[in-house]
């Protein structure tokens, strides 16, 4: 492929240190998503969160309804099924470190926006398949748990599969 | 909008590159600034405020 | 580039010095992709309430000296979004996918967007990417990053700063005769989740723009503007957010280019500058919109200049899907 951008110079002498930053930090969840982790722990569920006033069903859960700017508590959750439909889907190809590993992010990986039914948003997630050819909107899409459930969403729900689903 | 009517009266630019390495943070908006105080024919002292940002 | 200096950096207040902001007053905005139309609409808001004459706006980025997409990732839900956000390259993978799902529109066509704004970018002496050859062949050969982008359907990773004066209009006619009027200036903010609603359509720009064109006495953007510099990150962007702007009806943003109506001689020259595609670099790139935008008002686009500019668009974007939209003339409106 025809490079079409500048030369750079090669001759220069680079004065360089190296030195490493750790940033250990604490991140508050919130109620909702609190309890969201424990049914997710406990039960296998999978909660969002619906807006006492104009009945919007959000996922992930939180804790005000932006539209109504009513707050929502636990007792506004609701169990949505692990089932959804794709919307939009990618594989991502390109390499670039992950902040939360400091590694390369494996790729290529599936990445698709779907609705969990009974939701009335939209979410993303890895998706499992790095063919687009076999990616295509409309099609179901199931959540793969863990064997073992901690409480993390990626690490208890690591990708959705697609599924064939009889209508 | 207000009744006090705003205008864009100078501006600068530096040459956008992939990578800047002959310049730190502070050298680098130095070129742009100075370019528009030179463009607009103003002094630093002329300027009652500034907003100033990156991502 | 550690997290986006200024973030991290904020005792320091990285580059005040040269801004120059000794004993004055400075106010940092850091608005993700918006920063630079932010930065831009805050300084309008400084002069027009009367409580400044004269102000400065800085916007700057030293992209290439951490991972953009690394720090964007941390911009982020750390629960929710961030295990397998993909930077901004994802989500806009995933607009792209979905306006060709809905509208068939092909690569080919996206193509023809980069080969457009990088070739206006040759005009540029500031644009980074400057490629006055570029075909559309080599778009398509470049190797699809995230589908249905490919590396040369994005734009680049730049390094600069940009800086802009404003005036009141007693001031303004003292520097200059040729002053780019604000006639409007809009933001449209979006749910924290980006992926709350199905954003390929960018509903914050249309609001943004309809907004925008309401005050600026705009009725028919497509006659009403002379040249617009949108911000296009993919050249799938720029043929969505033209119809979310709107130049056309939605599904038609490949039409208006293939009709020539979005290039150089055209009724409605997009990006003369070369755009995002060609130079991006974050802190200043919409901030550039806006000095583009003037540059065209005041007859002072050299190579790139449209002609005949009496009304300019000049867009921003960024975070979860907000859009700033600025309008600038060349009289007062009055």
């Amino acid at each position: 492929m025809k490079k079409l951008s500048k030369r750079r110079k090669s001759n220069e002498e680079i004065f360089e240190i190296k030195w490493k930053t750790d940033l250990p930090y604490r991140y508050s969840i919130g109620k909702l998503a609190v309890k969201f982790f424990e049914e997710l722990k406990e039960h296998r569920k999978i909660m969002g969160s619906k807006c006492k006033k104009c009945g919007k069903v959000h996922f992930p859960p939180r804790a005000v309804c932006a539209d109504c700017l009513v707050k929502m508590t636990v007792d506004d959750m609701v169990e949505l099924p692990p089932k959804g439909t794709l919307e939009g889907f990618t594989v991502v190809n390109y390499p670039f470190t992950d902040p939360s590993t400091g590694g390369i992010r494996p790729f290529p990986y599936g990445y698709g926006l779907f609705k969990l039914d009974g939701a009335d948003t939209y979410t993303m997630h890895f998706v499992n398949e790095t063919d687009v050819t076999k990616m295509k909107i409309g099609q179901r899409v199931e959540a793969v748990f863990n064997d073992k459930l901690i409480g993390d969403f990626t690490a208890d729900i690591p990708y959705f599969n697609i599924i064939k689903e009889e209508k | 909008m207000s009744k006090n009517h705003v205008a864009v009266v100078g501006m600068g630019q530096t040459k956008f590159r992939s990578k800047r390495r002959d310049v730190n943070i502070p050298e680098m908006i130095y070129e742009a600034v100075d370019m528009a105080l030179k463009d607009a024919k103003l002094e630093p002292g002329d300027i009652d405020a500034i907003l100033i940002g990156n991502f | 580039m550690d997290h986006f200096e200024g973030i991290n950096f904020s005792e320091m207040w990285t580059g005040i010095d040269a801004a120059p902001g000794y004993l004055k007053p400075v106010v940092k905005i850091a608005t993700g992709g918006t920063t630079g139309s932010s930065l831009a609409i805050c300084g309008y808001h400084n002069i027009a309430s009367g409580i400044y004459d004269k102000v400065l706006v800085v916007g700057w980025e030293k992209l290439n000296e951490g991972g953009a997409t690394t720090g964007i990732i941390t911009a982020f839900d750390p629960v929710w979004e961030r295990p397998s956000l993909a930077g901004a390259l994802g989500p806009l993978a995933l607009m792209a996918g979905m306006y060709s799902a809905k509208y068939g529109i092909t690569p080919e066509q996206a193509a023809k967007v980069t080969v457009k704004n990088r070739s206006n970018a040759a005009n540029n002496p500031f644009a980074h990417l400057q490629m006055p050859d570029i075909t559309i062949d080599y778009v398509m050969s470049s190797q699809v990053i995230s589908y249905p982008l490919r590396l040369h359907d994005c734009c680049p990773q730049s390094e600069g700063a940009c800086a802009l004066i404003y005036a009141n209009e007693k001031e303004a006619k003292k520097i200059t005769d040729t002053p780019a009027w604000f006639h409007a200036v809009e933001t449209a903010h979006y749910y924290t989740f980006g992926t709350d609603d199905k954003m390929y359509d960018l509903p914050t720009a249309t609001i943004a723009s309809k907004k925008a064109y309401k005050r600026a006495g705009i009725k028919n953007p497509l006659r009403d503007l002379d040249v617009a510099e949108i911000y296009e990150p993919t050249s799938w962007s720029e043929l969505s957010w033209t119809e979310a702007l709107g130049f056309c009806k939605p599904g038609e943003g490949g039409k208006l280019l293939d009709e020539g109506i979005t290039q150089m001689s055209g009724e409605l020259p997009v990006n003369p500058s070369g755009g995002v595609l060609s130079t991006n670099p974050i802190g200043a790139t919409a901030l550039v919109r806006v000095a583009e935008a003037a540059i065209q008002i005041m007859d002072r686009g050299g190579k790139r200049q449209v002609p005949d500019v009496e009304k300019a668009l000049a867009m921003g974007f960024g975070g979860s899907l907000w859009t700033e939209v600025m309008i600038l003339g060349n009289e007062p409106l009055r």
